[in-house]
């Protein structure tokens, strides 16, 4: 018989190990002793027979994939796996393939399940990093292309269904349901008595059994409607719904959370739900009342941009239509506020600054709004556009575009002017520039017009376009402070990264990235004098006037497709994940072309950051 | 020679069908006439895996066999004075172990050291030397280290046999510590140089 001391090698990597190193040091000897070894070199590179036992690796590394090849994760020492197989019997089909040579000790099952009869806590670690991996899987799954369309009525029904299902009270008349349903746009109506579901009266329930019967519309609804209607819970999955609907032939669905009504899903619902498509929620955004529907059309929004991810849809294309869903959003908010705060004494512009008038949005961007007033206002004029800033800006907010925690927002009465006291601000940035003023300045250069009067906007650019091509010193200030941030040519010396401190070690895609070549673009665009705003364009722009050599520029425009689009291929990647979207790459994950492209448009940026100090900052930079 | 006979003419297994006895001994000294066995550690390799259930290490009682000089290299193995004195009896062990892993493979690092000890005190006990297939990890590796390397003991040791496997790093000179790191660089000897599935037959030449 083997001591605790005999098999120290084996008890010691144990007692290192989750969920072994809760035991006392009795059961790790017993759990030890029932331990068989095996060897799995990597050149068997097909998927392991995993058998009913748990797996335990000593040495070397493994990749966990959907059965349609996907990566769901990657394990290494100390790591487990067959848990799936033990616990449920792997439904998933998930499985393992080695990519190092690896030492594994394996538990047989009878072992398993002792061990979990004996500690409860075992079976709970068991059980969460089995349901953790079929969580990863279901996700990869749904990532997963070729199959997008099934996949897709894999969601939650809550993730698509209406938040605040439209209701009256169940003996209300046929006309009062209708003007309900007119009022709130909808195609069905719940009746409740007090929260209870009574029944559910659609369009085609009117049409069928009131209209075309003739029916006195002063009678009660529910004599019409259909009474304790099919419904589905909001845990159920869009599959379901489908499924209920055809089967009952309906194509309304109370969604029903412990017996009270918390929202519907539609036929049109689960055809959206298929083709995720910007229009669907542009229109959605333009359709709503109040501000809570509003705020939660937010939540779709990081779907969309999978979709895209997925689709290989360029970056540039994304900004846009991203920029079109933040204008949408502005403009349903000004609408909802005029209706509340009454309509605007005289034209006004909204600006968007930054991100949004440049329209390379990703996740979480801030706010950067202003206003142009029509005309110098009155006091209470004045006071109104306050009234009517800060409700759009918390409105915003809400929606999930922060506020700016510098506060160039509208809201801010230093950013409410009329057109001369713009014109105004800019002759004094262009004629006396410091180098405080345009670090937070410059992205007061990237404008743009999202709701209100446009040609409001149109005698500032005029300046603009008029005076910073000539302004020597202006182009040399900003250029000096562009190249203050360096692209991160160094990381490639040791691309190691230790998974110690949040970012420690990681890329910062936007400071020391997209935010480069953005800055490289207004200076190259404000030269050339163009009215061009985007950073595509603007490089354009620049390259046709001359300002900007070709290759470098088409080489620019690279670069920034590969960053942006590689961060906003993480960003999507961490919101899946539930975790918050960063511009940090971690560049472990990066296979070694997308490394070696990465590093060539580093060096792309330092090149051009060097020949805009000899164009713009010569005899200056020093 | 009936004996070789029958053996030879017993048809070719799936090696994941025998048992592998994987021994390690701690000895005093390097001359099988002069010194003694310290220790032993093994354990088992069935159905291709090793199996810590069938795994044991014992150390040996000092008998009036066993010289002074032993107190030196015992230290050097773990081993006190008070632990060779509750030993077991190494003819008792003898007896019981070679009887029951007679018709097994055996398995040693460097075995023709570990082979001339016991068959030295199968002789001494009188006990009938079962002549088992034996093989030889290091023999194994030595056999396939490219001809660039010089084979040094260096190379050969066990950490450095295992390191090219990518396994861990054991404890050093503990009979069953050095026992399980041999039996696990068995199998990866077994499982990634000699091809899908070969045969005891095929394992038997490959040692060789």
């Amino acid at each position: 018989m083997t001591t605790a001391d005999d098999l120290r090698d084996v008890v010691s990597f144990l007692a290192d190990t989750l969920p072994f190193s809760a035991l006392s040091e009795d059961d790790r000897l017993d759990v030890a002793r029932c331990l068989t070894i095996d060897y799995i070199p990597r050149h068997q590179n097909r998927a392991l027979d995993l058998g009913k036992q748990l797996f335990l690796i000593r040495t070397g590394a493994f990749e966990l994939k959907t059965a349609d090849g996907e990566l769901v994760d990657r394990l290494g020492e100390h790591d487990l796996f067959g848990i799936n197989t033990l616990m449920t019997g792997n439904p998933q089909g998930l499985k393992v393939y080695p990519i190092e040579d690896a030492l594994v000790f394996k538990l047989p099952q009878a072992d398993f399940e002792r061990l979990c009869e004996r500690y409860s806590p075992m079976r709970q670690f068991f059980h969460q990093v089995s349901s953790q991996r079929d969580r990863l899987g279901r996700l990869r799954v749904r990532d997963d292309r070729s199959q997008r369309l099934e996949q897709q009525l894999m969601q939650r029904v809550a993730e698509f269904a209406s938040q605040t299902p439209v209701s009256c009270a169940f003996d209300a008349t046929i006309r009062e349901a209708a003007s309900v349903m007119r009022e709130h746009r909808v195609s069905s109506l719940l009746l409740l008595e007090g929260s209870e579901l009574r029944g559910i009266v659609t369009d085609r329930d009117l049409r069928n059994r009131v209209v075309a019967e003739g029916l006195d519309v002063n009678q009660a609804v529910i004599g019409v409607a259909t009474q304790e209607p099919v419904a589905i819970g909001p845990d159920a999955l869009l599959f379901d719904a489908q499924k209920l609907m055809s089967q009952f032939q309906v194509h309304h669905l109370p969604v029903l959370d412990d017996g009270r009504p918390v929202g519907m899903i539609t036929a049109t619902d689960l055809i959206r739900a298929q083709q995720v498509s910007p229009l669907y929620l542009i229109n959605d955004i333009l359709r709503q009342t109040d501000l809570d529907a509003l705020a939660e059309l937010r939540h779709k929004v990081p779907a969309l941009i999978h979709n895209w991810v997925q689709a290989d849809i360029h970056p540039y294309e994304m900004g846009r239509v991203l920029a079109a869903i933040g204008d949408a959003f502005v403009q349903r908010c000004l609408r909802l506020a005029q209706d509340e705060l009454g309509e605007a004494p005289f034209a006004f512009a909204w600006l968007a600054f930054g991100s949004q008038a440049r329209m390379d949005q990703t996740f979480a961007s801030d706010q950067d709004n202003a206003l142009i007033l029509g005309r110098e206002p009155t006091h209470e004029e004045a006071e109104y556009f306050g009234r009517l800033a800060d409700w759009v800006c918390r409105a915003l907010d809400r929606c999930g575009y922060k506020l700016c925690p510098g506060d160039i927002m509208a809201s801010n009465p230093r950013w409410r002017r009329t057109v001369a006291g713009w014109i105004e601000l800019f002759d004094h940035w262009i004629d006396s520039p410091t180098p405080e003023a345009l670090l937070n300045g410059s992205i007061f250069f990237d404008v743009r017009v999202v709701e209100g009067d446009e040609r409001l906007l149109t005698p500032i650019q005029d300046r603009l376009v008029q005076r910073t091509p000539k302004a020597e010193i202006f182009l040399a200030m900003m250029t000096q402070t562009a190249v203050r941030n360096r692209p991160p040519l160094g990381f490639f010396r040791q691309f190691v990264v230790k998974s110690g401190g949040e970012h420690e070690d990681a890329l910062d895609l936007k400071h020391r990235g997209v935010a480069l070549v953005n800055d490289l673009a207004r200076i190259h665009a404000l030269a050339a004098g163009s009215r061009a705003v985007s950073t595509q364009e603007r490089l354009e722009a620049a390259m046709a006037a001359g300002v900007l050599d070709r290759d470098l520029g088409h080489s620019l425009q690279e670069a920034w497709s590969l960053i942006a689009g590689l961060r906003i291929e993480e960003q999507s990647l961490a919101v899946r994940r539930g975790e918050t979207p960063t511009s940090y790459l971690d560049p472990d994950g990066l296979n070694p072309l997308t490394r070696a492209h990465l590093k060539d448009a580093f060096g792309t940026l330092k090149r051009a950051q060097q020949a805009a100090l000899q164009q713009f900052a010569r005899g200056l930079h020093g | 020679m009936v004996k070789f006979w029958n053996r030879s003419t017993t048809p070719a297994r799936p090696w994941t069908e025998r048992t592998f006895w994987v021994l390690d001994l701690e000895l005093s000294s390097l001359d099988a006439r002069t010194g003694h066995v310290l220790s032993a550690g093994w354990v088992c390799i069935e159905h291709g895996q090793v199996r810590l259930a069938e795994a044991g290490h014992c150390l040996f009682r000092q008998s009036a066999m066993m010289g002074d000089d032993v107190s030196a290299s015992a230290h050097l193995h773990h081993i006190t004075d008070q632990q060779r004195e509750q030993g077991v009896d190494l003819g008792d062990w003898l007896t019981e172990r070679l009887a029951r892993h007679a018709d097994d493979l055996w398995v040693c690092h460097h075995a023709p050291l570990d082979i001339a000890f016991l068959k030295e005190q199968c002789r001494r006990f009188a006990i009938d030397w079962p002549e088992p297939k034996v093989l030889d990890t290091l023999r194994f590796e030595k056999k396939r280290l490219p001809r660039e390397i010089p084979g040094s003991y260096r190379d050969l040791n066990l950490n450095a046999c295992r390191r090219r496997y990518g396994l861990p790093t054991y404890r050093a000179h503990h009979a069953f510590s050095d026992a399980l790191a041999t039996a696990e660089l068995c199998l990866a000897q077994v499982r990634s140089r000699l091809g899908p599935d070969p045969t005891d037959v095929d394992l038997i030449k490959a040692y060789r």
